[in-house]
Parts: structure tokens; C-alpha cells; sequence
């Protein structure tokens, strides 16, 4: 997935040298080997957490995840599913864990990349299940930042690895979906369309500060929104990204969520998406009344 | 309470986790019922893994994590999610576990039994998908003679 400069090259080729697992690989030292195929090789761990605890490795030399080939990533992850199968029958155990440690800060041990491969059950004390912790509550700005890159990282992977489960999803195209909606609400929310015809710079203002709708706003720009339904108010509004500051934030209220907009493709997800709408509408109904 | 989706699509979710051993902590899941790896098709797996990859490298770039965990955990009354937790040196988190020390014979048995699951020997073909090569073989045979070995020096040693 990661385009590997020349220096990162030379680099992993000295750390080969000394890697065991690649002289495990190459058969320089011995080991219980479960699986090997041209790209992926699985062995017994020699400190395992239960009995028929595995690694499964890609047989290049990779450090960490990001760095894998998408072959390499796809047959690893298939090989791990039916080895996740295997050990649970093999050992006679009612679960199984994949564990993953990329980088030395997480536990990796190895600088040779592996998943391990963990039968589990119920009583077993394993460290892997309990993973919750304290409770928390100011989350926004980690939330946006995710859902920001996370959806544009996974579209632009489908795009290039079509799925046919997948209708896949223009970020352009998105957008304009999201102006037409924005539309729709004010449309059927008079107090909105009001605010926007009498005091179109205070909407500009809600729209940016305000926390519930901000985040309506945050991949189509406002003043598109005065323009439709109020063009004359062009000439008086500040101009688009011309020194429009951002008020303040006066989170008094806590923020609730607004779904992210979509394009869903067939019937029983836009019968899904009409239930969303609504909810959307009566928050920014409830916001002008 | 609301479900703080981070990203979605037409079998997925990814939500972040409001009580997390790091803030940041998301957790990957299929939509529908999956209670256990069997019964997702290999191609949503890969998926999965993907998003939590991608998931991942965002929390490393985006929210300067030093490291990443992903766990998978499925079946023993968990249904099937991956869980991925952003890392710092020295932030009191450990996934560590006591090694076990199997004996050689359970080591066997269990390469045996996993292997067989995996490719069982009937269907395995003679080239590169061996289950137990020859040069293994040899090795167990080694083995095997040099415990025998070390057994007969034990007796002798108790000998009087």
C-alpha cells in the first residue's frame, strides 16, 4: 500500500539479514511449520499464549502493515481466516483472536511483520478480550478528523479493487447530493427559509458556529445556500471565503449527531435514508423554533 | 446512547468506542449478524482488515499515535469485530501474556492437528502446500533419537 523509497529499501534489506523469522522462512532454522504458499508462511509460536497458538507472516520481509502488497495483504487475511477455522478444530476451542502489533510501541516484538493466531474460550484469561476502559466524552474532534480520512482511504482502495458488493461512491458527486439536501430542508422548514430571506448573514454565522449544524455544512459552503434561495442577498453577505471569520464556538448545548450524508442506491436503504432525513429535519426544526 | 459512526458502507461500520483504553480506540464490524469468522464470506474478511488498516494509518498520521494494535476477536460469545487502539510509548497498556511451556510432544500434536485442519492430508498435494516435508521428518527423527539419548543418560545417571 506504501510506495517504499529507496533508502526504506536498503534499510529492510540490512534488517533481513538478521531477521529470524526470514531465516526461519528460508529454512536456515528449524520450526513447526503449520502452512507455507508462495507469499505466506505460518508457523507454531515457540512462546505461545495457548496451544495451537500461530503466526501467520507474510514471506517477504515487511516491518509493518501499511507496507504489505495487496496480494500479499488478501492471501494473508484469507489464509487467516481458514487458519482461524483450524486452530479453533484442531485444538477443540470455541473462539479465536487475530492479534496485531504494528510498531515497537504496541508490543511488536519482531521486525518482520506477523498476525497472530490465537485459539480462545471463554475462561481462558487472555488479555485480548477486555477492551474497554474509562469512559469518555469530548470525542468531536478526534470523530472528524476520522471520519474525514477514513471514508476517502477505503473509497479510493475500492476504486481501484472494484467490489460487487460496493456502488462505488463519487466524492464530487457526493457533494452536490449534499447541497440538494441542504435545499430539501430548508425548503420544508419555513423558520430556516425565513432566516435565510431576512438575515441571511446570521444564517451564514449559525451555519458555520453552530454545533449541530456545522457539521451539515462542513463539505458544502453556506453562502451556496443563501445564493439559492436568496440571490439579491449576494451583494449584501461577505463573500464566499472572502475574511468571513468563524465565530466562536458557544457549545452550551451538546452536540448531536447528524447522519453523514449518502447515496444509497437501492429501495430498502432509501427507505432507510427517508427515517434519517426526518430525524434531521425536526433537530433543525426544533434549532429555529 | 448515540453510536459515533466514523465510517460506513454497505457492510460496514466503523464506530468509535466511548469507553476506550485510548481515546481514539474504534472498532470495526460487520452489518448483520456474523457470530463467528465461518460464517462471513473471505472476501468481506480482507475488507475488514482493509478498514481497519486504513483505520489505523489515520490514527497514526492524523492523531500521532507512535503504534497500532488491531484485534480480532470472534466466537467464545463474541461475534465477530475488529478492534483497532492507537499506541504510545509508556501509556500503561499491555497485551502481553505468560508463554506456555508445551512439551515437545504437545508442540507435535498440535502442529499436527492445525496442520490437518488447515490442508487435510488426503488433499494436500506433493509440492510447496506439504504438510510435513521430508527435511521435518528428518528433523523429528533427530529429534527424537537425541531425546531417546538423554533419556538413557537420565536412567544411567540414576543407576547407583
Amino acid at each position: 500500500m506504501t510506495e517504499m523509497s529507496p533508502e526504506v529499501k536498503a534499510a529492510l534489506e540490512e534488517q533481513k539479514k538478521n531477521c529470524i523469522f526470514c531465516k526461519i522462512i528460508n529454512g536456515d532454522m528449524p520450526s513447526k511449520k503449520i502452512f507455507e504458499d508462495d507469499l505466506v508462511f505460518g508457523v507454531l509460536d515457540i512462546n505461545p499464549a495457548r496451544k495451537g497458538h500461530v503466526l501467520l507472516m507474510p514471506k517477504e520481509h515487511y516491518p509493518i502493515m501499511p507496507f504489505l502488497p495487496e496480494e500479499t495483504f488478501r492471501r494473508l487475511f484469507e489464509v487467516a481466516q481458514t487458519m482461524c477455522k483450524s486452530v479453533k478444530k484442531g485444538i477443540v476451542s470455541t473462539g479465536s483472536t487475530i492479534f496485531i502489533a504494528n510498531g515497537f510501541a504496541a508490543g511488536q516484538q519482531s521486525q518482520h511483520f506477523m498476525i497472530h493466531i490465537i485459539p480462545r474460550d471463554q475462561e481462558d484469561n487472555l488479555p485480548f478480550s477486555d477492551l474497554a476502559g474509562q469512559s469518555i466524552s469530548d470525542i468531536a474532534e478526534t470523530e472528524r478528523l476520522i471520519q474525514h480520512n477514513l471514508p476517502i482511504m477505503v473509497e479510493n482502495h475500492l476504486k481501484k479493487n472494484p467490489a460487487d458488493w460496493h456502488a462505488p461512491r463519487d466524492l464530487e458527486k457526493g457533494m452536490k447530493t449534499s447541497i440538494e439536501k441542504v435545499i430539501q430542508i430548508v425548503e420544508q422548514n419555513p423558520p430556516l427559509k425565513d432566516l435565510i430571506m431576512k438575515e441571511p448573514q446570521e444564517f451564514l454565522k449559525q451555519a458555520r458556529s453552530h454545533p449541530q449544524l456545522k457539521p451539515l455544512f462542513e463539505n458544502i459552503d453556506p453562502f451556496e445556500i443563501v445564493h439559492h434561495f436568496n440571490p439579491d442577498a449576494v451583494k449584501t453577505v461577505e463573500a464566499k471565503d472572502e475574511g468571513f471569520k468563524i465565530p466562536d464556538e458557544e457549545e452550551k448545548e451538546t452536540p448531536e449527531d447528524i447522519e453523514p450524508e449518502e447515496e444509497k442506491s437501492d429501495s430498502e436503504d432509501q427507505m432507510k435514508n427517508v427515517s434519517d432525513e426526518d430525524a434531521d429535519l425536526d433537530d433543525i426544526a426544533r434549532l429555529f423554533k | 446512547m448515540t453510536e459515533h459512526i466514523v465510517y460506513e458502507d454497505e457492510r460496514t461500520e466503523a464506530v468509535l468506542v466511548m469507553e476506550p483504553k485510548v481515546a481514539g480506540q474504534l472498532v470495526i464490524r460487520p452489518k448483520g449478524d456474523f457470530p463467528d469468522i465461518e460464517s462471513i464470506q473471505p472476501e468481506m474478511i480482507t475488507h475488514y482488515f482493509y478498514v481497519a488498516s486504513f483505520a489505523a494509518s489515520v490514527l497514526f498520521e492524523g492523531l500521532g499515535a507512535e503504534a497500532t494494535n488491531i484485534i480480532m476477536n470472534e466466537g467464545a460469545g463474541t461475534p465477530f469485530s475488529i478492534t483497532v487502539i492507537p499506541r504510545k510509548k509508556d501509556d500503561g497498556i499491555e497485551f502481553k501474556w505468560e508463554p506456555l511451556k508445551i512439551p515437545e510432544e504437545e508442540m507435535k500434536d498440535a502442529q499436527q492437528k492445525v496442520s490437518w485442519e488447515f490442508m487435510p492430508p488426503e488433499e494436500s498435494a506433493p509440492e510447496n502446500t506439504h504438510v510435513v516435508s521430508q527435511e521435518d521428518m528428518d528433523q523429528k527423527t533427530e529429534e527424537d533419537n537425541k531425546k531417546e539419548e538423554d533419556q538413557l543418560v537420565k536412567w544411567y545417571e540414576k543407576i547407583p
